[in-house]
């Protein structure tokens, strides 16, 4: 990884033309122009208007947040939002840092570098296989999860079509959640803790666990801050099992803001409102970020 | 990492507490991978070995399910190749020129114009679909490559600014000094200086951005209808309703179909396992 | 459509040849004159637009598809009004004296015409859907005859459970199909008389229904829709297992596998269970049964008509007109409509095999039991459903909650009621919002 500049390097041109260097970053400032600065401006301005897509859009004032309050299916997919956002973190977070002391503490350097190499090989495959593959697993007449489970007495379940297992279904899809970059992020944090101070832990005479507990947990915290922010952000913009298996459904029971957006702006012409959702969902990211940040580091002794 | 530390640590444990350590490592491996084994397995059945023995390989394989599949998919990888070499190519080489401009120009509003783009990191895509759509129609590009070349580019450009200025401005300044006595000019300080030394810092930007747009779902969806120019995410979904739905789903060319379509990510991570891994894991700069 | 190749393929696993061959034949008949195929995207909305951007371009192909009755094409000037030649004789039919009578009676008739009562379109398949059936299960299941009302298709469900197979499901089920279906068994003559007043043609345009529910006529709290979510909900027992109500890809085609009792589907699937090596049992079809007031104080015990209605359907456009090809193109539709062409068609050996709109053309003998159809269509109402899509949307999934027990009836309608407000006003505004002012619809009226 690159390491951020230690010294300010000295400026070789200080005495070149502005222009030039302006004229460089031309192409790179026209493409943010149009599709990074602009687009971001018209979701916040259009979320006050009604906006079918095709007419000019009539000002509604705070129309669109007004009738986001009064939107039950928006309620109920922030709240399932906030199911997925809870256990993709908790589970998200822990797992990886199973897995990561697991690697970590192993002494074979080959078979750590294998078991790290292995664990990418899912970020390889196309992120729709993984969704069809796991539609496949959860197929309730032919798939693999109630053939498993059918070998122990229990009934067939139709997993991603009953209202009371959907969300979980859709949750439990990364299982064992171990599989892609958390892993490897975690196990950078371990690798950045100085010997010194696991010599001193040997030398005090502390437990795997209680080192676990005292050292590596905070020393990788900014990781795990890292990965938090990840995670997070990661379930408000992934939908895409949603929009490909159940369309929110059955009923409302894996709605989630994101899809109710994508319903808004692509099925019903609702433009307008769907920048309304869209902003509502960069305030929340964004708050949580900064609340993500602000979790204190414990200084390293 | 800390090789003595770690052989000096382990000579302490016990054989017992490795080989548990690994034993739990090879389930959770197992568990990680299994899905995909059973994907090859199940390409190679016809439909009667797959309702008779859904588990375990049968014989005779039907290497013939991968040909059918592959006829029906190969117009969808090579658009992905195409979108997503162009977009890549596109960031490169914007996010390269910038990032030296950026780290070895002194100029008007440096500061400033850096802090706006990596302001644009905190701004999540979802807040972007609904107007980048719109802007996308108005300029008449819906239903073209170009809807997803552009802002791809535009997009994965920003970290890779991010990551080179900060490796153009850690380069020690003698070796510009020594091509600018040469007579060097700007571009050239740029081709023969700068990005030669950046190739592994490239080759992680290149493959972090191949493999977001490479899995890119819902943007080509709104973006492109016409099955001619639709990419391997979305052409997925059409393969799946042409073998699953129209007649009775077949199931050996459709696992097949889902492996094919593994097959381009998975050979440039044989080829580029390293920058593979360390483009995961800087593709977390992105939070 | 017709594709480039007409190979049978996997992209291509139905192509239509028959009408190239015709065109051939046609041409040579016609020295001078060219027949080109246009290629054109299958997808709806692509189509609609291309039609639309062709057609303000002026370079529209002279003959179109396009659904029937033609009301979009003929209220922007872009059809041609067929009246005057469905009167001549068909030239390819010995003894034909009006084209028109070639074609299956109701099919040129109210209510598949166009709004100002001319004829615009030249049908030639039929589109129709019914029950299909594995008789192998049914032998197996110890079913003999067909149900006649419908506790004896609830019964012969049970049956078909109890014999170890899912009873019922089809891709239809997330269409319009169910509500048009129980529109016609929980039929309510004096709702449709009070909403047929703007264009009394004996069908409901969008206009109407709108009103309708807009001055309260139908609604959520009319006696059939009740009475249609009970029916369902005891039906809906019978659905394969894990049944969706959204328009989520199934994974599995169970009643190709054989574990299906019955599928609901249009027509085409008979080529479909034809060609499927794995299809090894035979299928009938039939249609749905009355329902009588013993059933349902909503019942109508109305036979329900073959949910059966023009297909494909072309168009002369205005390019036609403008270039002076009216006489010729109606030449070549004519050639095409001749019963022996229209079976080739329709009957080819590659396509689906559908049934023709021509009179006289045999069809599979899978539909034999009940093409003794007629297609002059009984006056239809549908089952009121949210009036616009997202209304829509909201009506399938709370009613996709209620079937699976997670909601009961009170709260169900209570629910729909909300969306059902909102419908209406979405349906009123996207209305006076189009930009075409003949499409906008006057509200004085109502």
């Amino acid at each position: 990884m690159v390491k951020p500049a230690t010294r300010k390097p000295r400026r070789l041109f200080k005495t070149v033309r502005p222009s030039r260097a302006h004229l460089y970053l031309a192409p790179t400032f026209m493409l943010l122009g149009v599709f990074c600065y602009y687009p971001p401006l018209l979701a916040f301005a259009r979320s006050f208007y009604t906006w079918n897509g095709a007419n000019a859009a009539t000002w509604c004032g705070l129309d669109n947040f007004r009738f986001m309050l009064n939107d039950e299916v928006l309620l109920t997919s922030v709240w399932n939002q906030i199911k997925i956002v809870l256990f993709a973190t908790v589970v998200g977070i822990s797992a990886p840092f199973i897995a990561a002391e697991l690697i970590f503490n192993l002494h074979s350097a080959r078979a750590r570098y294998w078991y790290r190499v292995l664990l990418v090989v899912p970020m390889v495959v196309p992120g729709v296989v993984l969704i069809l593959l796991w539609q496949f697993i959860y197929d309730p007449n032919v798939g693999l999860l109630n053939a498993l489970l059918g070998h122990f007495g229990i009934g067939a379940q139709a997993w991603l079509h009953d209202p009371k297992l959907a969300l979980w279904a859709i949750m439990c899809m990364g299982f064992p959640f171990v599989g892609g970059v958390n892993v490897l992020i975690i196990l950078a944090g371990l690798n950045n803790i100085g010997t010194d101070v696991f010599d001193a832990a040997r030398i005090d005479g502390v437990g795997f666990v209680q080192r676990m507990v005292k050292i590596d947990i905070p020393l990788v915290m900014g990781q795990v801050k890292l990965l938090l922010i990840m995670v997070t952000i990661g379930a408000l913009n992934g939908y895409g099992a949603q929009l490909i298996l159940t369309d929110g459904g059955p009923g409302y029971s894996t709605m989630v803001p994101g899809l109710h957006m994508y319903h808004q702006a692509f099925l019903f012409d609702r433009l307008g409102y769907a920048c309304a959702i869209g902003l509502m969902l960069f305030l929340v990211i964004l708050v949580l970020t900064a609340f993500y940040m602000g979790i204190k580091e414990p200084d390293t002794q | 990492m800390s090789e003595a530390r770690q052989a000096n640590a382990s000579r302490r444990r016990v054989p017992w507490c490795e080989w548990a350590k690994h034993g739990i490592m090879l389930g959770i491996v197992a568990l990680v991978l299994y899905p995909f084994a059973m994907l090859v397995v199940l390409s190679l059945k016809d439909n009667a070995q797959f309702f008779h023995e859904p588990w375990l390989p049968t014989w005779p394989l039907h290497p013939g399910n991968y040909s059918a599949s592959a006829r029906l998919l190969i117009r969808y990888i090579l658009n992905s190749i195409f979108v997503s070499g162009a977009s890549c190519a596109g960031v490169l080489l914007l996010s390269s020129f910038s990032a030296f401009t950026f780290a070895r120009f002194q100029f008007f509003g440096r500061r400033f114009l850096f802090l706006a783009i990596i302001v644009l990191m905190m701004v999540p895509g979802i807040l972007g679909l609904v107007p980048t759509f719109m802007v996308v129609k108005n300029l008449g590009l819906l239903n073209t490559r170009w809807a997803l070349i552009l802002p791809y580019i535009a997009g994965g450009q920003v970290v890779g600014i991010f990551l080179l200025r900060s490796f153009f401005s850690a380069m020690p300044d003698d070796l510009f000094d020594a091509a600018k006595i040469d007579g060097a000019g700007d571009f050239r300080m740029y081709a023969s200086v700068a990005l030669p030394l950046c190739k592994p810092m490239l080759a992680t930007i290149a493959i972090m951005n191949v493999q977001a747009t490479w899995n890119d779902l819902i943007w080509p969806l709104v973006c492109l209808s016409d099955d001619k120019l639709k990419t391997v995410s979305i052409g997925l979904l059409s393969f799946q309703s042409q073998v699953a739905m129209a007649t009775t789903t077949r199931w050996g060319p459709l696992f097949a179909g889902y492996v094919v379509a593994s097959i381009p990510l998975l050979l440039l991570f044989l080829v580029a396992s390293r920058a593979f891994v360390q483009g995961l894991t800087s593709g977390a700069l992105k939070a | 459509m017709p594709t480039e190749t007409m190979e049978v393929s996997d992209e291509n696993p139905y192509p239509r040849k028959a009408i190239q061959t015709l065109a051939q034949e046609w041409m040579w008949m016609h020295p001078g004159v060219r027949i080109e195929f246009t290629r054109v995207s299958t997808d709806q909305s692509a189509y609609i637009s291309w039609v639309n951007t062709q057609a303000a371009g002026g370079t529209i192909p002279e003959i179109i598809f396009w659904w029937p009755g033609g009301d979009y094409l003929a209220q922007r000037g872009w059809a041609v009004s067929l009246d005057e030649f469905l009167a001549r004789p068909n030239p390819y039919v010995r003894g034909n004296t009006a084209w028109r009578d070639l074609f299956l009676a109701g099919c040129l008739e109210p209510p598949h015409v166009a709004r100002d009562g001319h004829c615009y379109h030249i049908p030639f398949d039929l589109f129709m859907s019914g029950v299909f059936y594995n008789k192998h299960i049914f032998a197996e299941a110890g079913i003999t005859g067909l149900p006649k009302d419908w506790e004896a298709f609830m019964a012969l469900q049970r049956r078909i459970r109890e014999a170890g197979y899912e009873p019922f499901w089809g891709a239809a089920m997330w269409s319009m199909w169910p509500h048009a279906l129980f529109g016609n068994l929980l039929y309510d003559e004096a709702v449709f008389d009070k909403l047929d007043v703007l264009y009394p043609n004996g069908r409901l345009e969008p206009e109407e229904e709108v009103r309708g529910a807009f001055l309260g006529i139908t609604g959520t709290h009319e006696l059939r829709f009740h009475e249609f979510l009970r029916l369902m909900k005891e039906w809906s027992v019978y659905w394969k297992r894990g049944f969706s109500l959204s328009k989520n890809p199934e994974s599995l085609n169970l009643s190709r596998l054989g574990k299906l009792g019955m599928s609901w589907e249009s027509a085409g699937g008979v080529s479909l269970y034809r060609n499927d090596p794995g299809v090894d049992f035979d299928i009938g079809f039939f249609n749905f049964c009355p329902i009588t007031t013993k059933t349902s104080p909503a019942g109508s015990g109305k036979k329900p008509p073959l949910q059966a209605w023009p297909g494909t359907c072309f168009y002369l456009t205005r390019s036609a007109e403008e270039k002076g090809l009216v006489d010729l193109c109606v030449d070549w539709l004519m050639y095409l409509t001749s019963p022996e062409n229209a079976e080739r068609l329709t009957q080819e050996e590659t396509a689906l095999k559908v049934p023709s709109a021509v009179a006289g053309v045999r069809p599979d003998p899978s539909f034999a039991d009940i093409l003794d159809y007629d297609l002059k269509q009984e006056k239809r109402l549908l089952i009121p459903w949210g009036l616009s899509a997202e209304s829509a949307d909201n009506f399938t999934r709370i009613f996709e909650l209620f079937l699976l027990g997670a909601l009961d009836e009170d709260e169900t309608l209570e629910r729909m009621k909300k969306w059902e407000k909102i419908g209406i006003e979405q349906a009123i505004r996207n209305n006076q919002m189009l930009a075409n002012e003949a499409d906008r619809w006057d509200m004085s009226k109502w």
